[in-house]
Protein backbone atom coordinates (compact mmCIF):
# COMPACT_ATOMS: atom_id res chain seq x y z
CA UNK A 1 0.00 0.00 0.00
CA UNK A 2 1.40 2.99 -0.91
CA UNK A 3 1.73 5.96 1.76
CA UNK A 4 -0.41 8.95 1.78
CA UNK A 5 1.01 11.71 -0.90
CA UNK A 6 3.21 14.56 0.64
CA UNK A 7 0.87 17.56 0.64
CA UNK A 8 4.21 20.11 0.06
CA UNK A 9 4.07 20.22 -3.64
CA UNK A 10 0.31 20.58 -3.34
CA UNK A 11 0.35 23.90 -1.03
CA UNK A 12 3.44 25.31 -3.04
CA UNK A 13 2.55 28.59 -4.17
CA UNK A 14 -0.41 29.03 -1.50
CA UNK A 15 -0.15 31.45 0.90
CA UNK A 16 -1.48 31.03 4.30
CA UNK A 17 -4.34 32.67 5.04
CA UNK A 18 -3.71 34.30 8.83
CA UNK A 19 -0.89 34.31 10.20
CA UNK A 20 -1.12 33.73 13.89
CA UNK A 21 1.44 34.54 16.46
CA UNK A 22 2.11 32.67 19.60
CA UNK A 23 1.46 34.94 22.58
CA UNK A 24 0.72 32.22 25.06
CA UNK A 25 3.97 32.17 26.74
CA UNK A 26 4.39 36.20 26.95
CA UNK A 27 0.58 36.03 28.60
CA UNK A 28 2.36 33.54 31.52
CA UNK A 29 4.88 35.89 32.14
CA UNK A 30 2.44 38.57 32.39
CA UNK A 31 0.62 36.91 34.24
CA UNK A 32 3.17 36.01 37.17
CA UNK A 33 4.14 39.70 36.58
CA UNK A 34 0.65 41.17 37.82
CA UNK A 35 0.66 38.78 40.67
CA UNK A 36 3.84 40.06 41.77
CA UNK A 37 2.87 43.93 41.08
CA UNK A 38 -0.93 43.58 42.66
CA UNK A 39 0.88 41.86 46.21
CA UNK A 40 2.99 44.87 45.54
CA UNK A 41 0.03 47.23 45.54
CA UNK A 42 -0.99 49.54 48.00
CA UNK A 43 -3.85 51.87 47.70
CA UNK A 44 -3.00 54.15 50.79
CA UNK A 45 -0.57 55.48 48.83
CA UNK A 46 2.72 56.99 49.91
CA UNK A 47 2.82 59.45 52.58
CA UNK A 48 6.79 59.50 53.43
CA UNK A 49 8.78 59.57 50.35
CA UNK A 50 12.18 58.87 50.82
CA UNK A 51 14.99 60.84 49.19
CA UNK A 52 17.71 58.42 47.98
CA UNK A 53 21.02 59.35 49.97
CA UNK A 54 18.80 58.45 53.48
CA UNK A 55 19.08 55.29 54.85
CA UNK A 56 16.50 54.67 57.14
CA UNK A 57 17.37 51.62 59.35
CA UNK A 58 15.54 48.44 59.32
CA UNK A 59 12.75 47.21 61.95
CA UNK A 60 10.01 44.26 62.58
CA UNK A 61 7.34 46.78 62.94
CA UNK A 62 4.50 46.85 61.53
CA UNK A 63 2.72 50.11 62.33
CA UNK A 64 2.02 52.67 59.32
CA UNK A 65 2.86 56.47 58.80
CA UNK A 66 0.21 58.88 60.04
CA UNK A 67 0.84 62.78 58.14
CA UNK A 68 2.44 65.02 60.09
CA UNK A 69 5.62 67.29 60.14
CA UNK A 70 8.13 65.41 58.34
CA UNK A 71 11.83 65.94 59.25
CA UNK A 72 14.68 64.26 57.48
CA UNK A 73 17.70 64.19 59.26
CA UNK A 74 21.09 62.62 57.31
CA UNK A 75 24.82 62.63 58.04
CA UNK A 76 25.35 66.37 57.16
CA UNK A 77 21.83 67.64 56.43
CA UNK A 78 18.36 68.90 58.38
CA UNK A 79 15.57 68.84 56.29
CA UNK A 80 12.02 70.13 58.16
CA UNK A 81 9.06 69.90 55.36
CA UNK A 82 11.32 70.54 52.60
CA UNK A 83 12.96 73.14 53.92
CA UNK A 84 16.80 72.43 54.73
CA UNK A 85 18.02 74.41 57.66
CA UNK A 86 21.52 75.69 57.94
CA UNK A 87 23.14 73.80 60.94
CA UNK A 88 26.28 72.37 61.22
CA UNK A 89 25.05 69.07 62.76
CA UNK A 90 28.99 68.31 63.38
CA UNK A 91 28.60 71.70 65.54
CA UNK A 92 25.17 70.44 67.12
CA UNK A 93 27.06 67.06 67.75
CA UNK A 94 29.17 68.07 70.50
CA UNK A 95 27.72 71.47 71.48
CA UNK A 96 26.48 70.62 75.32
CA UNK A 97 23.12 72.18 74.63
CA UNK A 98 20.57 69.61 74.64
CA UNK A 99 18.02 72.50 72.68
CA UNK A 100 19.22 73.61 69.14
CA UNK A 101 18.08 77.02 68.49
CA UNK A 102 17.85 77.37 64.57
CA UNK A 103 15.53 74.09 65.08
CA UNK A 104 13.46 75.13 67.70
CA UNK A 105 12.72 78.95 66.32
CA UNK A 106 11.87 77.35 63.03
CA UNK A 107 9.19 74.80 64.89
CA UNK A 108 7.98 77.27 67.24
CA UNK A 109 6.83 79.15 64.04
CA UNK A 110 5.16 76.16 62.20
CA UNK A 111 3.43 75.63 65.41
CA UNK A 112 2.11 79.01 65.41
CA UNK A 113 0.94 78.46 61.96
CA UNK A 114 -0.82 75.37 62.93
CA UNK A 115 -2.65 77.07 65.78
CA UNK A 116 -3.89 79.67 63.96
CA UNK A 117 -5.35 77.37 61.44
CA UNK A 118 -6.72 75.47 64.06
CA UNK A 119 -7.91 78.61 65.52
CA UNK A 120 -10.23 79.27 62.53
CA UNK A 121 -10.86 75.64 61.44
CA UNK A 122 -11.48 73.21 64.48
CA UNK A 123 -11.18 70.54 62.20
CA UNK A 124 -7.68 70.78 61.34
CA UNK A 125 -6.44 70.64 65.51
CA UNK A 126 -3.00 70.58 65.58
CA UNK A 127 -2.04 67.16 67.49
CA UNK A 128 1.94 67.61 67.40
CA UNK A 129 2.07 64.61 64.87
CA UNK A 130 5.80 64.46 63.83
CA UNK A 131 7.70 61.71 61.44
CA UNK A 132 11.53 61.53 61.91
CA UNK A 133 13.34 60.00 59.10
CA UNK A 134 17.10 59.60 60.38
CA UNK A 135 20.12 57.79 58.38
CA UNK A 136 21.00 54.75 60.43
CA UNK A 137 24.11 55.79 60.94
CA UNK A 138 23.51 58.99 63.47
CA UNK A 139 25.02 58.39 66.81
CA UNK A 140 22.26 58.91 69.79
CA UNK A 141 23.20 62.25 70.95
CA UNK A 142 22.76 64.06 67.84
CA UNK A 143 19.20 61.83 67.89
CA UNK A 144 18.02 63.27 70.93
CA UNK A 145 18.62 66.64 70.68
CA UNK A 146 16.77 66.39 67.39
CA UNK A 147 13.92 64.68 69.49
CA UNK A 148 14.12 66.65 72.56
CA UNK A 149 13.81 70.69 70.60
CA UNK A 150 10.73 69.34 68.75
CA UNK A 151 9.20 67.98 71.73
CA UNK A 152 9.82 71.39 73.27
CA UNK A 153 8.87 73.16 70.41
CA UNK A 154 5.31 71.63 70.39
CA UNK A 155 5.74 68.17 68.14
CA UNK A 156 4.77 65.39 70.99
CA UNK A 157 3.59 62.49 69.28
CA UNK A 158 6.87 60.99 67.79
CA UNK A 159 7.51 58.25 65.72
CA UNK A 160 10.89 57.36 63.74
CA UNK A 161 10.42 56.01 60.01
CA UNK A 162 11.86 52.93 59.15
CA UNK A 163 12.06 50.18 56.83
CA UNK A 164 10.24 47.21 56.98
CA UNK A 165 11.88 44.16 57.09
CA UNK A 166 10.76 41.10 55.32
CA UNK A 167 8.51 42.40 53.01
CA UNK B 1 -8.35 -5.66 -4.57
CA UNK B 2 -6.45 -4.18 -1.53
CA UNK B 3 -8.52 -2.30 0.99
CA UNK B 4 -9.21 1.55 1.07
CA UNK B 5 -6.56 3.27 3.03
CA UNK B 6 -8.16 4.55 6.48
CA UNK B 7 -9.81 7.59 6.41
CA UNK B 8 -8.57 8.74 10.24
CA UNK B 9 -5.56 10.64 9.32
CA UNK B 10 -8.05 12.51 6.58
CA UNK B 11 -10.69 13.46 9.00
CA UNK B 12 -10.32 17.29 9.63
CA UNK B 13 -8.44 18.44 12.21
CA UNK B 14 -10.02 21.49 13.81
CA UNK B 15 -6.50 23.89 15.47
CA UNK B 16 -8.09 25.66 17.82
CA UNK B 17 -6.59 28.15 19.35
CA UNK B 18 -7.80 30.69 21.60
CA UNK B 19 -8.01 34.55 20.95
CA UNK B 20 -5.63 36.16 23.62
CA UNK B 21 -5.11 39.32 21.97
CA UNK B 22 -7.56 41.25 23.73
CA UNK B 23 -6.34 39.67 27.32
CA UNK B 24 -2.73 40.86 26.21
CA UNK B 25 -3.54 44.38 25.63
CA UNK B 26 -5.25 44.76 29.12
CA UNK B 27 -1.95 43.49 30.95
CA UNK B 28 0.21 45.99 28.72
CA UNK B 29 -2.06 48.76 30.03
CA UNK B 30 -2.32 47.01 33.69
CA UNK B 31 1.43 46.32 34.01
CA UNK B 32 2.60 50.09 33.45
CA UNK B 33 0.07 51.39 35.87
CA UNK B 34 0.94 48.27 38.67
CA UNK B 35 4.89 49.35 38.41
CA UNK B 36 4.27 52.83 38.77
CA UNK B 37 1.83 52.45 42.02
CA UNK B 38 4.20 49.80 43.67
CA UNK B 39 5.92 50.17 46.52
CA UNK B 40 8.67 47.83 46.59
CA UNK B 41 10.40 48.74 50.46
CA UNK B 42 7.90 49.88 52.33
CA UNK B 43 8.23 52.32 54.87
CA UNK B 44 6.76 51.99 58.50
CA UNK B 45 6.76 53.96 61.78
CA UNK B 46 8.14 53.11 65.81
CA UNK B 47 5.99 54.98 68.10
CA UNK B 48 7.74 57.05 70.70
CA UNK B 49 6.08 58.25 74.00
CA UNK B 50 6.66 60.84 76.21
CA UNK B 51 6.00 61.39 79.16
CA UNK B 52 4.24 64.93 79.52
CA UNK B 53 5.18 67.30 81.46
CA UNK B 54 2.21 67.76 83.92
CA UNK B 55 2.51 63.61 84.17
CA UNK B 56 3.93 62.36 87.22
CA UNK B 57 6.72 59.97 85.59
CA UNK B 58 6.51 57.54 88.13
CA UNK B 59 2.77 56.68 87.98
CA UNK B 60 2.62 54.26 84.79
CA UNK B 61 -0.33 53.67 82.69
CA UNK B 62 -1.39 50.60 84.23
CA UNK B 63 -3.93 50.53 87.65
CA UNK B 64 -2.08 47.48 88.66
CA UNK B 65 -0.06 49.21 91.97
CA UNK B 66 2.37 45.78 91.30
CA UNK B 67 3.14 47.61 88.23
CA UNK B 68 4.74 51.04 89.65
CA UNK B 69 8.00 50.59 88.99
CA UNK B 70 10.38 52.03 86.55
CA UNK B 71 11.48 49.46 83.95
CA UNK B 72 14.48 50.26 81.86
CA UNK B 73 17.21 48.90 79.41
CA UNK B 74 20.48 50.37 79.57
CA UNK B 75 22.99 50.05 76.55
CA UNK B 76 26.18 51.65 76.52
CA UNK B 77 29.04 50.40 74.08
CA UNK B 78 30.59 48.34 76.89
CA UNK B 79 27.53 46.80 77.85
CA UNK B 80 23.41 45.82 77.88
CA UNK B 81 21.33 45.70 81.19
CA UNK B 82 18.31 45.29 82.08
CA UNK B 83 16.91 47.01 85.31
CA UNK B 84 13.59 47.26 87.68
CA UNK B 85 13.74 50.15 89.88
CA UNK B 86 17.14 50.11 91.39
CA UNK B 87 17.43 46.60 90.53
CA UNK B 88 20.05 45.31 87.69
CA UNK B 89 18.14 42.00 86.64
CA UNK B 90 21.02 40.67 84.15
CA UNK B 91 24.06 42.82 82.95
CA UNK B 92 25.87 41.76 80.23
CA UNK B 93 29.15 42.93 78.22
CA UNK B 94 28.82 43.46 74.43
CA UNK B 95 30.18 40.98 72.06
CA UNK B 96 30.56 43.28 69.10
CA UNK B 97 26.49 43.58 69.33
CA UNK B 98 24.32 43.71 72.46
CA UNK B 99 22.88 40.30 73.31
CA UNK B 100 19.21 41.13 72.56
CA UNK B 101 18.38 37.19 72.64
CA UNK B 102 18.81 37.53 76.10
CA UNK B 103 17.21 40.48 76.91
CA UNK B 104 14.30 39.33 75.23
CA UNK B 105 14.63 35.90 76.83
CA UNK B 106 14.68 37.92 80.04
CA UNK B 107 11.65 40.71 78.95
CA UNK B 108 9.29 37.67 78.64
CA UNK B 109 9.92 36.37 81.81
CA UNK B 110 9.17 40.05 83.30
CA UNK B 111 6.31 39.90 81.08
CA UNK B 112 4.55 36.65 82.70
CA UNK B 113 5.43 38.65 86.03
CA UNK B 114 3.43 41.89 85.55
CA UNK B 115 1.43 41.56 82.52
CA UNK B 116 0.17 44.80 82.53
CA UNK B 117 2.98 46.45 82.96
CA UNK B 118 3.56 48.53 79.20
CA UNK B 119 5.71 50.81 79.51
CA UNK B 120 9.77 50.55 79.40
CA UNK B 121 12.91 53.46 79.06
CA UNK B 122 15.48 52.89 77.17
CA UNK B 123 19.02 54.37 78.81
CA UNK B 124 21.36 55.28 75.90
CA UNK B 125 24.85 56.10 75.93
CA UNK B 126 25.30 59.21 73.26
CA UNK B 127 27.69 56.87 71.06
CA UNK B 128 24.81 53.91 69.92
CA UNK B 129 24.07 54.04 66.50
CA UNK B 130 19.97 54.83 65.42
CA UNK B 131 20.19 51.59 63.98
CA UNK B 132 21.46 49.94 67.12
CA UNK B 133 18.46 51.80 68.95
CA UNK B 134 16.19 50.34 66.34
CA UNK B 135 16.97 46.53 67.08
CA UNK B 136 16.61 47.31 70.91
CA UNK B 137 13.28 48.70 70.49
CA UNK B 138 11.96 46.12 68.62
CA UNK B 139 13.19 43.51 71.04
CA UNK B 140 11.45 45.41 73.81
CA UNK B 141 7.80 45.90 71.36
CA UNK B 142 7.23 42.67 70.73
CA UNK B 143 8.21 38.82 70.45
CA UNK B 144 7.43 36.71 68.15
CA UNK B 145 3.99 38.68 67.89
CA UNK B 146 3.49 38.81 71.53
CA UNK B 147 2.94 42.41 72.67
CA UNK B 148 5.92 43.06 74.93
CA UNK B 149 6.33 46.41 76.45
CA UNK B 150 5.11 49.28 73.32
CA UNK B 151 5.34 52.47 75.44
CA UNK B 152 9.19 53.15 75.01
CA UNK B 153 10.87 56.24 75.79
CA UNK B 154 14.08 57.40 75.29
CA UNK B 155 16.46 58.83 77.83
CA UNK B 156 19.61 59.80 78.24
CA UNK B 157 22.18 57.34 80.36
CA UNK B 158 23.41 59.15 83.35
CA UNK B 159 27.03 58.64 83.68
CA UNK B 160 27.98 57.58 87.27
CA UNK B 161 30.84 58.84 89.10
CA UNK B 162 32.79 55.71 90.02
Amino acid sequence: MAYAPSKRRALRGKKPSLLVLNITSMLDMFTILILFLLKSYSAEGVILTIPADLHLPFSSTEAVPEPGLIIELTQNTLVVDGVALDLDLQEVETSDSIIIPGLYEHLRKKVQRYEEIASVNPEASFTGQMVLEGDRDIPFRLLKKILYTCGQAGFINQSLAVFQEGS
Amino acid sequence: MAFRPTQRRKSKEYLFDLNLAPLLSLFVALIPMLLLTAIFQSVGIVNLYLPSADENPAVTSSNNPDDNFTLAVSLTAAELSLMKGDQTLFSERNQGEPNLARLSVELVRLKEKYPDKRDIVLLLDGSIRYQTIIHVMDTVREKNGRELYPEISLADRIIEAR
